[in-house]
């Protein structure tokens, strides 16, 4: 009976815990944000680790969830609060049409995304009726449709492979497919092969692969400070870095960890993105009566993605950017 | 209460109709509990579709041709994976389960590859075997392979000594002892373990088809993912289903029909 005891009493008492817990709304609610392992996400740890969030009143819990087909249905589950992600991706899972708010950007991809292709493939148009290896209806996909558009091509001008974009670097580089649409560090692994160079990158498309934190838009509604506690956390923490780098390096590595957990690795990767910070913020949100860049990227994304009957509902860039924080 | 006594009974055979009304009942119930769920409004109907749902899903998917070139694509994956497998397990397996000689050989390699999760090795059958439908195939074939010559081993290692026994003493030969004997007599354990790893491989589909995937069911279920429709993934899963189902009973009745003297083995 003893030894039932012993075995049954810290059960009990894990489940009176959790049973308090969730009995009582007052205590401050813990704001879970879920990113993949990427550069771009590395402030949110400076302001963690360098208390930005509790100095400004809110409790955040960061949480790794690497396949964006796993993080929406946890933020649709209420399981957590936000996401960081790049705006296309959000707009696939919307039901209604407002849905999800963007309301701050993170970072911009500045070369860190990009196209790797055979020796001959000289121009975007070239790669008509080549095999391309990319992600179906990811963010590499949202890209690759943009620049085809540039170049008046579709995507079904091209021999389309679909595979994740670090299989997509594996098949280029072991030549199986024509082109891969892929990030780091196979990019830099693709222009290293006999076979290929780097076709375009992210650098020449400003805004366009652009990170930013999302959550439903009711749970915005009712926690519009903890939401205006993290915009600002965030800004701060950019600041800090931009002051800070050699110390902000060593928290962001530590803290995404992962394949980034080697500082100079992360200072290495850090060249292919850009921060938004608290001014840049303002510029690219701009605001509701003059929207800023991001409401072209969000059109751009509502148009790729609609042409590829992807979308579930129709929406529009104003119900989605929520221009009020960033301006706080 | 005769019928309840005789009905649970260890090991002993009830009517046709007793079983196919349990196995209809418990059928139903489940069907119940997901119309009261999902009709019921208790789960939302984005976590959980409702079976109209999926029923609409299914006839959009018949009237455009998809669901059946999926299915075909899967199938032919599925079945060129579990075929060659097959064939090199059942002759492999039933020698390590009964030479100690190719078992020492043979055994420890199984253990150590049996044990790798498939996905993991997904980069390097880029790399080797390329992204056709031989990748595919390989995927299939590795998840399944290695698993049936373990069972197999077993099931050739369990026949019985006094079978071998009693053959030798009424003068068979080495070899009439194996061909006459051994391999019939592991014929029941290896279809049982053919219809068991046939399930198997079918879990291994939606990896298989991760790679440079546009058609199949498992393609179809992780495109369905992205974007949240329950009712797609809920018809794949359902079809996979069905076919699982409707193999096992073939694989029943192949076995009744090819091997009838081993119907109470």
């Amino acid at each position: 009976m003893r030894r039932f005891a012993t075995l049954i009493a810290p059960i009990a008492a894990a489940v009176l815990a959790v049973g308090i817990n969730a009995a009582d709304p007052a205590a401050a609610e813990t704001v879970s944000i879920a990113h993949s392992t990427w550069v771009g996400y590395g402030p949110l740890y400076i302001a963690r680790d360098k208390g930005f969030f509790s100095k400004n009143g809110v409790d955040v819990d960061l949480i790794v969830i690497e396949d964006p087909k796993e993080r929406f249905p946890t933020l649709m589950a209420d399981k957590i609060q936000m996401i960081a992600s790049t705006v296309d991706t959000a707009l696939l899972y919307m039901k209604k049409p407002d849905d999800f708010q963007y309301v701050v950007a993170i970072d911009d991809s500045n070369g860190g995304d990009g196209i790797v292709a055979n020796k001959d493939i000289k121009t975007v148009a070239d790669l008509k009726g080549k095999s391309v290896a990319v992600n179906e209806g990811s963010v590499s996909d949202f890209y690759l449709n943009v620049l085809l558009s540039q170049e008046g091509l579709k995507e079904s001008d091209l021999n389309v492979v679909n595979m994740t974009a670090s299989d997509a670097g594996t098949a280029f580089v072991s030549k199986q497919v024509d082109a891969a649409v892929t990030w780091e560090p196979w990019l830099s692994r693709g222009k290293a092969s006999e076979h290929g160079h780097l076709l375009v990158d992210s650098s020449t498309t400003p805004g366009l692969i652009t990170d930013v934190l999302i959550a439903k838009t009711s749970w915005v509604a009712d926690h519009k400070k903890d939401v205006a506690a993290i915009v600002k956390s965030w800004n701060e923490a950019v600041a800090y870095y931009r002051e800070h780098p050699d110390e902000s390096l060593e928290i962001m590595a530590k803290g995404v960890g992962g394949w980034l957990k080697d500082p100079k690795d992360f200072k290495e990767t850090l060249t292919g993105i850009k921060f938004y910070g608290g001014e840049d913020n303002k510029t690219f949100f701009g605001t509701g009566e003059k929207p800023g860049p991001l409401s072209k990227t969000v059109a751009d994304a509502i148009k790729v993605w609609s042409d590829q009957g992807r979308l579930q509902v129709q929406t529009s860039p104003d119900k989605l950017i929520d221009y009020e924080f960033v301006h706080e | 209460m005769s019928w309840l006594d005789a009905y649970t009974a260890p090991k002993q055979d009830i009517p046709p109709r007793v079983y196919l009304a349990i196995s209809t009942l418990v059928a139903a119930l489940l069907m119940a509990l997901w119309c009261l769920l999902s009709y019921g409004g208790l789960v939302r109907e984005d976590f959980l579709p409702t079976p109209d749902a999926v029923v609409r899903a299914a006839i959009a998917g018949i009237r455009d041709g998809s669901l059946l070139v999926n299915t075909a694509v899967s199938v032919g994956e599925i079945m060129s994976g579990f075929i060659i497998a097959s064939v090199l397990a059942v002759p492999i397996g039933i020698l390590m389960g009964s030479f100690k000689v190719v078992e020492a050989a043979i055994e420890p390699v199984t253990n150590f590859v049996r044990y790798l999760p498939v996905s993991a090795l997904i980069p390097l059958l880029i790399l080797w075997v390329g992204i056709g439908i031989e990748e595919k195939i390989s995927v299939i074939f590795i998840g399944t392979f290695f698993q049936q010559l373990i069972l197999i081993a077993d099931v050739s290692r369990s026949v019985p000594h006094d079978l071998l026994d009693v053959s030798y003493t009424l003068g068979a030969s080495r070899r009439t002892v194996v061909t006459r004997v051994l391999i019939p007599a592991t014929m029941p354990g290896v279809m049982d373990t053919l219809r068991v790893t046939l399930g198997w491989a079918w879990t291994y589909l939606v990896v298989a088809e991760l790679v440079a995937g546009n058609k199949g069911l498992g393609y179809f279920i992780l495109n369905s993912m992205r974007g949240l429709f329950t009712d797609r993934i809920f018809l794949g899963i359902a079809v996979i289903g069905l076919l699982g189902l409707l193999t096992d009973q073939l694989f029943k009745a192949g076995r009744n029909w090819l091997l009838p003297w081993a119907q109470d083995l």
